[in-house]
């Protein structure tokens, strides 16, 4: 049975967190430096009592009201994120409560980030190829501001808060091609939160607070990104990937009409359009307002690109994504 | 893809030095092989350049560590190959 993206949602949380914000609390850098480095002039912060799991909630029912569809039509739901509300239980088994899902409906969370959409997708089409499922609501959602330290700009600027809801059902021809996936663990401490989890549990020893070479303060307890060995691992993983998954779905760069890359930062994503020769207009970029939403910025933007007319039905669109793990995935979507 | 790589053995010493004070932002002339970085613009931004530097020329993958590691202008060299 094939199956295809029926349709994209998002939602961000109210608050902003602007460059001149962010430029009053790090002396020598102002707002046009933090853009000029990043290519993102804000982002969305969810608010204490907000988690990705709200924001999960928020995004299903605006695909549900774009969609005019019922929450009884859903019969999988697939949740990714590495913000949960508890351990235990599954958000995704709370969303199904909240969203007015079915009791005979599926759900699980998955614990991926950068990569997670690609991964998503490979799962729903699995449910749907073995009719294990007809309609899969994957949703994509994270607050990785919450685990970031108010004075690590290294990470604080990059990172913004989202969730995005896409519908993936049985359709007469495949929207939704071959997968390239890919994953190394011996990266696995290059972008962490080092406590929390059961390896390093929380304390006081893990809340200590250190200064690093570039003048950023974080403790075990905060988000830690090394973005040399980050973009070293990107600029070596992706055009490769590229060059598989065309491959893999026996196409060539011409016959893709629209790439959208994981939005990670403005640096990156230049070296790679360029390292993978796709020319500008065929390369989606639209982040500057919401900065990287991790799992989520891949489908933001698919979104976006339709609302802007980028998008259009019939395209072939190539969606990569990369990052913590280390893990990457790429494939190609019939719109 | 990026096929064709410009081979480290065909650049000159100052071919090499030209491609450092282009990233470093530095005058013509300035840098020597015993300049130490932490005289220079050696930044995260600068190390970003250089990854992307050494891969696009050199077909070679720099890591965070390696990177680290390097304290003159030197050792930014001898990887350039």
């Amino acid at each position: 049975m094939s199956c295809q993206i029926t349709g994209v949602s998002y939602h961000f949380p109210d608050q902003v967190l602007t460059n001149d914000e962010l430029a009053l609390l790090y002396p020598g850098w102002t707002a046009e430096k933090i853009f000029e480095k990043t290519g993102i002039k804000q982002r969305y912060v969810a608010a204490k009592d907000e988690t990705a799991g709200d924001l999960a909630e928020k995004a299903a029912n605006k695909l549900f009201r774009a969609l005019s569809m019922e929450p009884s039509s859903i019969d999988f739901l697939l949740l990714a994120t590495q913000s949960p509300d508890y351990y235990l239980p599954t958000t995704a088994c709370i969303l199904q409560h909240r969203l007015g899902i079915r009791t005979t409906a599926g759900a699980l969370d998955f614990n991926l980030g950068c990569s997670a959409y690609i991964y998503g997708l490979s799962l729903a089409k699995g449910l749907i190829a073995s009719e294990t499922a007809k309609n899969v609501l994957l949703i994509t959602a994270e607050t990785y501001t919450k685990h970031i330290h108010p004075m690590d700009k290294s990470v604080r600027t990059i990172f913004g808060d989202g969730a995005a809801a896409t519908l993936v059902s049985t359709a007469d021809s495949s929207g939704i091609g071959q997968f390239v996936l890919g994953t190394d663990g011996s990266g696995y401490d290059k972008l962490i939160v080092p406590s929390g989890g059961l390896r390093l549990c929380p304390s006081a020893d893990t809340a200590i607070e250190t200064l690093d070479d570039s003048g950023n303060t974080r403790s075990q307890d905060n988000l830690f990104m090394d973005g040399t060995e980050i973009f070293s691992f990107t600029i070596a993983t992706v055009p490769r990937t590229v060059k598989e998954t065309l491959e893999k779905n026996q196409l060539t760069m011409e016959n893709i009409d629209l790439f959208v890359f994981h939005q990670a930062n403005q640096y990156m994503l230049d070296f790679l359009r360029k390292k993978c020769k796709i020319p500008q207009p065929k390369f989606y970029m639209n982040f500057a307002d919401c900065g990287n939403t991790v799992s989520a910025s891949i489908p933001i933007a698919l979104a976006r690109a339709e609302q802007d007319g980028t998008l259009k039905r019939g395209m072939k669109v190539m969606l990569v994504g990369f990052g913590v793990g280390l893990s990457w995935g790429a494939t190609v979507v019939t719109w | 893809m990026s096929d064709t790589l410009k081979k480290g053995n065909g650049m000159t010493h100052e071919e090499k030095i030209g491609l450092l004070e282009e990233m470093f932002e530095a005058d013509a002339g300035t840098l020597k092989s015993g300049t130490a970085l932490d005289t220079l613009q050696w930044d995260s931004m600068a190390m970003l350049s250089l990854i992307a530097l050494v891969n696009e020329r050199f077909g070679k993958r720099l890591s965070g560590v390696q990177i680290k590691s390097f304290k003159t202008v030197q050792d930014i060299l001898a990887v350039m190959e």
